[in-house]
């Protein structure tokens, strides 16, 4: 086998992270390559460069709950003034799904020509190890090439995992690899799962009109603020979404018109109902398998993340990894971007800064979006001792929901975490509208390790929700997070 | 005088079509998602149909994957990416919907 090119660095994997630390070793003068290859899901869907945030993540989870807050809004709508609002007018899932689809082909477009212009040689090829330096790329059509690299970074991300417990199942359900893709509305749907995953696709396909059910074992969004979880379920229920509580699927399978009937056991009591779709979002599982990473010697958990150390280094000198396949990362997108950044910085240009995964600020978009920075209260507590933190709460109802009368007066809800010691706000929480917008801001000044006091002394802007984070007042335990009167 | 368009889809149509068409060719690399795309394609619709079949419309979609090799060669800069063929020889080429350009390019097909 002839071996030919050659490279400063080889990264596996298209994504948020491979990309990222791509295209800056390139821009600092390292010879760089790229392979990315989608296997195909089980039912048979795949996409192009971009990795899963663009593909089947972020980018069209993003666009689907937009598009179902409109439907919601037509509601208020009316109330404003607006004459021919049909609230009950349908949504055409294939219009939607097109225009996204489409968005996602001109962001792979975007990214095939960037690496182009940077001078990253693009393999659309599948990667595997052959020695620590060495590389087997296999394409489509099952043709065999090989290149050497003196630094490999490994960025392949991870993909959903399925239940043990249920034969077939990866011919029965569908996970979001699927649904972003999907030709047809999935209808009546039940979301087996907790993550805010499931919670995130559950309620968007509620809020274009489908029944939905969601299916849970236990809690909500684990990992995360409980409180917080709690009226997330709480406000998609009020929504109008069924939850199954304390279950997991018995049994799924297909009946003769291609529905699915699912059983279950609450209670000692089997149950069961037909849906038209099942969507697994039960957990991702690290995409490691097929690299060979056993032979070369790269060691990972028991679950395939691979073991780094907080320089991104493997158990093998010249093998890197970032990004959702690394043990103890956090799954998200802009952390393995700056990760990558930073470890291109540190091979090529002598920096020596590390990936800090301190205070970075997340939200979950629910039908009620959650913004959140830190620590959660249970994780404060557990840290820091349940004395030595006030937690701060409050109750509001944004303005612009006094249009429609539906609208609580209650589910939204603000959470500071302080610790006494420096005052220094250690949790913040945001439930309620626009809440990736309105968490963002206050990140910068987390991270800067603002107190609550400055939180008090900044006039906040009126009439908005995220004034709310910076006049609470009415602290846990002590006072009522509602306020009183009109 | 009714025009036909060339769509090309494989590696071998643009072997054929393109590359050994005896007649100038025009090239439009576009794609579904792309905006300036469907705003100049009827434009050079309409050269094509002014044209009186003195050199061909050929258009070339980006997502297709057997003809990534191409399109990554002749669409690196971004599209609509517009190319005059004349017996194999890339002889112009104009990004984006100009349609200055494209009735230039027209004009010089018909000199071809």
């Amino acid at each position: 086998m002839d071996i030919e090119q050659e490279y400063d660095l080889f990264v596996i994997g298209g994504g948020s992270g491979g990309l990222a630390c791509a295209k800056q070793a390139a821009k600092l003068g390292a010879k760089v390559a790229l392979a990315d290859f989608v296997k195909p899901s089980p039912l048979g869907t795949k996409w192009g460069l971009g990795g899963t945030c663009v593909n089947v993540g972020c980018i069209p989870k993003k666009l689907m709950h937009f598009a179902a807050t409109l439907g919601e809004l037509r509601h208020d709508q009316v109330e404003a003034g607006w004459i021919d609002t049909q609230v009950d007018s349908k949504h055409n899932w294939e219009k939607m799904v097109e225009n996204v689809n489409n968005h996602i082909r001109k962001l792979n477009f975007g990214y095939k020509n960037q690496l182009l212009r940077q001078d990253v040689k693009y393999y659309n090829k599948l990667a595997e190890f052959i020695d620590a330096n060495t590389i087997k790329l296999t394409d489509n059509k099952g043709q065999i090439e090989t290149v050497r690299a003196k630094t490999i970074l490994i960025a392949v991300g991870g993909r959903p995992s399925y239940p043990e417990n249920i034969p077939n199942i990866q011919n029965l359900v569908i996970t979001s690899d699927d649904l972003f893709w999907l030709q047809e509305n999935p209808g009546k749907t039940l979301v087996i799962g907790a993550s805010y995953v499931a919670l995130e696709c559950g309620g968007f396909l509620h809020g274009i009109g489908n029944e939905v059910a969601i299916m849970v074992r236990s809690i909500l969004l684990r990992g995360f603020d409980q409180e917080m979880a709690e009226k997330i379920g709480q406000y998609m229920e009020e929504k109008g979404i069924r939850f199954i509580k304390g279950s997991v699927p018995d049994m799924i399978e297909a009946t003769e018109d291609n529905k699915r009937k699912v059983t279950w056991i609450i209670n000692g009591q089997k149950q069961e109902e037909i849906f038209d779709t099942v969507l697994v979002a039960t957990g991702r599982v690290s995409d490691t398998q097929k690299l060979n990473l056993d032979k070369v010697g790269v060691k990972m958990n028991k679950n395939g993340k691979i073991l780094c150390s907080a320089d991104d280094k493997t158990s093998v000198a010249n093998i890197f990894a970032i990004g959702d396949c690394v043990e103890g990362r956090p799954e998200l997108t802009p952390t393995a971007i700056k990760c990558g950044q930073l470890l291109a910085n540190r091979l090529y240009n002598n920096g020596n800064e590390l990936m800090s995964y301190e205070f970075v600020a997340t939200t979950v978009f629910t039908p009620l979006e959650y913004g959140c920075i830190g620590y959660s209260e249970e994780d404060a507590i557990k840290k820091f001792g349940e004395e030595k933190i006030t937690v701060y709460h409050s109750i509001f109802k944004p303005l612009e929901w006094n249009y429609f009368e539906m609208h609580s007066g209650e589910s939204c809800f603000a959470k500071l975490i302080v610790l006494n010691d420096n005052r220094r706000i250690i949790g913040f929480h945001y439930l309620g509208p626009h809440a990736g917008e309105v968490t963002q801001g206050y990140a910068v000044a987390i991270k800067m390790g603002v107190t609550k006091e400055q939180f008090d002394s900044t006039v906040g802007i009126h009439p908005t929700c995220s004034e709310e984070l910076v006049q609470v007042t009415a602290v846990k335990g002590i006072d009522d997070a509602q306020k009183e009167g009109c | 005088m009714q025009g036909h368009t060339l769509a090309i889809k494989t590696f071998t149509d643009w072997n054929s079509q393109v590359l050994s068409n005896p007649k100038p060719v025009i090239v439009d690399f576009y794609a579904d998602w792309c905006g300036p795309c469907k705003m100049l394609k009827p434009k050079l619709h309409s050269l094509h149909e002014q044209s009186q079949g003195k050199w061909e419309l050929a258009v070339v979609n980006v997502d297709i994957e057997e003809l990534q090799q191409i399109s990554s060669k002749y669409a690196n800069k971004g599209i609509p990416a517009v190319y005059l063929f004349h017996k194999g020889q890339e002889i112009s080429n104009f990004l984006g919907n100009n349609e200055a350009k494209a009735k230039e390019m027209a004009t010089k097909a018909t000199t071809l």
